[in-house]
């Protein structure tokens, strides 16, 4: 549970969180679209810390902030024309989807309500670790998760081919 | 803080045996191997590492067959219990090893007939045979998790490998957005069961779920069922599967179909029946909608279609549906009859899509069934061999088409429910209903006449190859059903 | 005012859901990919929040959401190099123009 100050800035972030994430979604242009979807990033880094995952907030502003965002901007800008104020950016389908998504965030919440009202749900709080979780997560991945930690090598590889396979120009 | 390290790595063991890792060392070795040769390989020399690519997963073959017959009851946890090896997964590695080395076969002649570069492809194959190999023995999600986006990833770059089609650039980009967003569901659903149960481990998840269950779990499954239903292309999930399909490149096309289809399963298999199983009953609902769905929708359109590729890409979608009854089903003898399906499926698939090769890999040719006319008078061979296919396809004994409904469909009886037996009607009126379908392409072979003059079909040594493997397969899992007892004792759960 | 487990479930519930609205009504094929990226940062809002309150001894959700982070990554090299490549192609990334073959 977080409390005074912690809370008001959670109630900070998730309004800056939410209207950020609107603007990536229905901004005509597509390049302020990332620009929002950085902010959204950063936002997301920031409630990261008060959840006490201080090496997640910063893994987050280094390839999320730093790299991902960065590398949607470039190809924004390699496909240079299309951030044309004119063309339309959106389908016809707006209505019918926000119905899909409104109803989605209604069920869920729903859902996630109406257990907590049910207390069916058991909340421990380890005060012993509430400062930083690095060491704690640093052991998991090297004992319990090593298996994931290395294969995950494998992944970037096969991305990193698979990428070149697919942008490389024939000669 | 040196002692507590000391500590740490006294009580706490891997548990890896390297011996039971063989194939998936194998496997990504190769992987590796191919992509450090092939700058190397000039000219015909780069053919080695089409060959070493297929000794590679005979080898992995072999390797399963030793660990499968030295240690029968095979149940070993390793890597801090993040893996699992046991009979089951072994033979779901199988099917994938299979399916991936009739690929291997098929592809090398077509690739230079579609001038695709081809060190990389083989590489990516084996990259995405590694990821399913992952997916199938899985102890935790993660792994799961992580296998499935190694096999996406690397399904994306092959649909799209003919880079100069357009078909081939828009089958990897739908392929790629709607993965991604089925990746998306999934990733939100295993957070919730890990919520509900404070695990990620698969066997951990049924323990602690006996004691805590809640509405958390049900978020989570509908969540992951959402996610793993796209990637099996289960009715409505399955929007992508006919332009994924028909765009890429057809030896992919084939791959795509039998393994990554029969990993996909697997996750389904791990999800649902070991780790979800306090939610059977409500899981099995909407398993039954989604089964009815897919095999019905899958056969209705595929009467509708021109072009034999899409055919077998609705075909495809109208099996996943078969292979669903056995998840409804929900005991073990179920589980390793959606297992032989599975097997028999990536056979007789992948032998239709030689033949369709062959056909395609012609001057002037398409998918077209016209592109089948007179075929079967000219090779009378070629015509009773895709014959059999079809026949298989469509589900006739004595081929392994019919072998694999018969067990999932018995295995669904055997459970006496009421709602199982509706099913497994609906299946067997769907099987009389794509008789249609795999039938019309073996009339236009025999009894239609060529337009133009007839072009001749190129045997090469790999399609060769690949067409004894799938119709020794086909005959020989319709024929011996023993080799169903060879099975048996490897019910999951 | 206390903030809990359920206002960052929320939170991450509408993320997503905003995500899956621009998934759905987004044409331009970056546009979508900035989207599905919404989508996972909510999965790892998710994550990381059940670790802090579910099982804080033990952080299983933080190291997933180190692997969602890596995976998204990933996902995001292939998926933009298939977005340049069909640039190159169709002079065009607009996903409902793609229509050679139906949809």
């Amino acid at each position: 549970m977080l409390e005074g100050s912690t809370a008001i800035a959670f109630y900070i972030i998730s309004f800056v969180m939410i209207l950020s994430a609107i603007a990536v979604v229905t901004l005509k242009n597509i390049f302020h679209a990332a620009l929002f979807l950085v902010l959204t990033l950063f936002a997301v880094a920031a409630l990261y810390i008060l959840l006490s995952a201080e090496f997640l907030a910063a893994v987050q502003v280094l390839i999320y902030v730093g790299a991902i965002s960065i590398l949607m901007i470039f190809a924004v800008m390699l496909t240079a024309q299309l951030t044309n104020y004119n063309i339309k950016q959106t389908n016809e389908q707006s209505l019918p989807a926000l119905l899909i998504s409104v109803c989605f965030i209604g069920i869920t919440i729903f859902a996630i309500a109406t257990n907590n009202k049910l207390g069916g749900f058991p909340i421990k709080e380890n005060t012993e670790i509430a400062g930083s979780n690095t060491a704690n997560l640093g052991q998991l991945l090297m004992r319990d998760f090593i298996l994931p930690f290395e294969v995950v090598s494998v992944l970037l590889l096969a991305a990193l081919i698979g990428a070149i396979v697919i942008a490389k120009r024939d000669n | 803080m040196q002692e507590s390290v000391k500590t740490i790595l006294e009580n706490f063991s891997l548990n890896i045996d390297l011996v039971t890792l063989m194939p998936e060392i194998i496997i990504c070795g190769m992987a590796l191997l191919t992509m450090i040769l092939e700058p190397f390989l000039k000219g015909d020399s780069r053919k080695v590492v089409m060959h070493l690519t297929w000794l590679s997963i005979v080898a992995a073959l072999i390797s399963i067959y030793s660990i499968w017959t030295s240690q029968p009851n095979l149940q070993s946890l390793q890597f801090a219990d993040a893996y699992r090896i046991d009979s089951y997964s072994l033979l779901f590695k199988a099917v994938f090893l299979i399916g991936s080395l009739l690929t291997v076969f098929i592809s090398s002649n077509f690739l230079k007939f579609k001038n695709v570069p081809d060190g990389e492809f083989y590489s990516l194959i084996l990259f995405a045979t590694f990821g399913m190999m992952n997916m199938a023995s899985a102890g935790d999600l993660i792994v799961l998790f992580i296998g499935l986006e190694i096999m996406s990833l690397c399904l994306y770059v092959l649909a799209g490998i003919l880079r100069r089609s357009v078909y081939a650039n828009e089958a990897s980009l739908k392929y790629f957005l709607m993965g991604a967003f089925a990746s998306g569901f999934l990733m939100f659903g295993i957070a919730f069961i890990y919520g509900a149960t404070g695990t990620t481990s698969i066997v951990d998840v049924i323990q602690s779920s006996e004691i805590l269950s809640n509405t958390y779990l049900i978020i989570g499954a509908a969540m992951v069922m959402i996610g793993l239903g796209f990637k099996v292309g289960a009715v409505p999930f399955h929007m992508w599967i006919p332009d994924v399909y028909t765009g890429s490149i057809t030896n992919v096309t084939a791959f795509m179909s039998a393994g990554p289809k029969a990993a996909a399963f697997a996750a389904f298999f791990q999800v649902f029946i070991v780790a979800l199983r306090p939610l059977q009953s409500e899981i099995e609902v909407v398993l039954w909608i989604l089964s009815a769905l897919t095999m019905t929708l899958g056969n209705i359109l595929a009467i509708t279609q021109n072009d034999v590729k899409r055919m077998l890409a609705y075909s495809s979608i109208s099996h996943a549906g078969y292979v669903l009854i056995a998840l409804v089903a929900f005991t073990p003898a179920a589980t390793t009859a959606g297992l032989y399906y599975l097997l028999c499926y990536t056979v007789m698939n992948i032998g239709a899509f030689t033949v369709l090769i062959m056909v395609e890999a012609r001057e002037n040719s398409d998918t077209n069934f016209s592109s089948f006319a007179g075929m079967g008078r000219r090779y009378p061979f070629l015509g009773i061999l895709l014959t059999i296919f079809m026949i298989s396809l469509a589900g006739f004994p004595p081929t392994a088409g019919f072998m694999g409904k018969f067990l999932v469909f018995k295995s669904a009886i055997d459970t006496g429910s009421t709602s199982l037996i509706v099913l497994v009607v609906l299946a067997v009126v769907n099987s009389l209903v794509s008789v249609y379908y795999y039938l019309r392409v073996v009339v236009v072979m025999f009894m239609v006449e060529p337009e133009l003059e007839y072009r001749p079909i190129n045997f090469a040594t790999g399609i060769i190859a690949a067409l004894v493997i799938s119709m020794g397969g086909t005959l020989l899992l319709g024929i011996y059903p023993q080799i169903f007892a060879f099975f048996l004792n490897t019910a999951l759960i | 005012m206390q903030v809990e487990l359920i206002h960052f479930l929320c939170l991450a519930a509408i993320l997503f859901g905003i995500g899956l609205y621009g998934v759905l009504t987004r044409r331009n094929a970056i546009g979508i990919l900035m989207c599905v990226e919404l989508m996972f940062n909510a999965v790892n809002i998710n994550f990381i929040s059940f670790a802090k309150f579910i099982t804080p001894d033990k952080i299983i959700g933080q190291v997933f959401a180190v692997f969602v982070i890596v995976i998204a990554a990933a996902e995001a090299t292939v998926g933009l190099a298939i977005v340049i490549l069909i640039y190159r192609n169709f002079k065009d990334v607009f996903i409902d123009k793609m229509n050679i073959m139906k949809w």
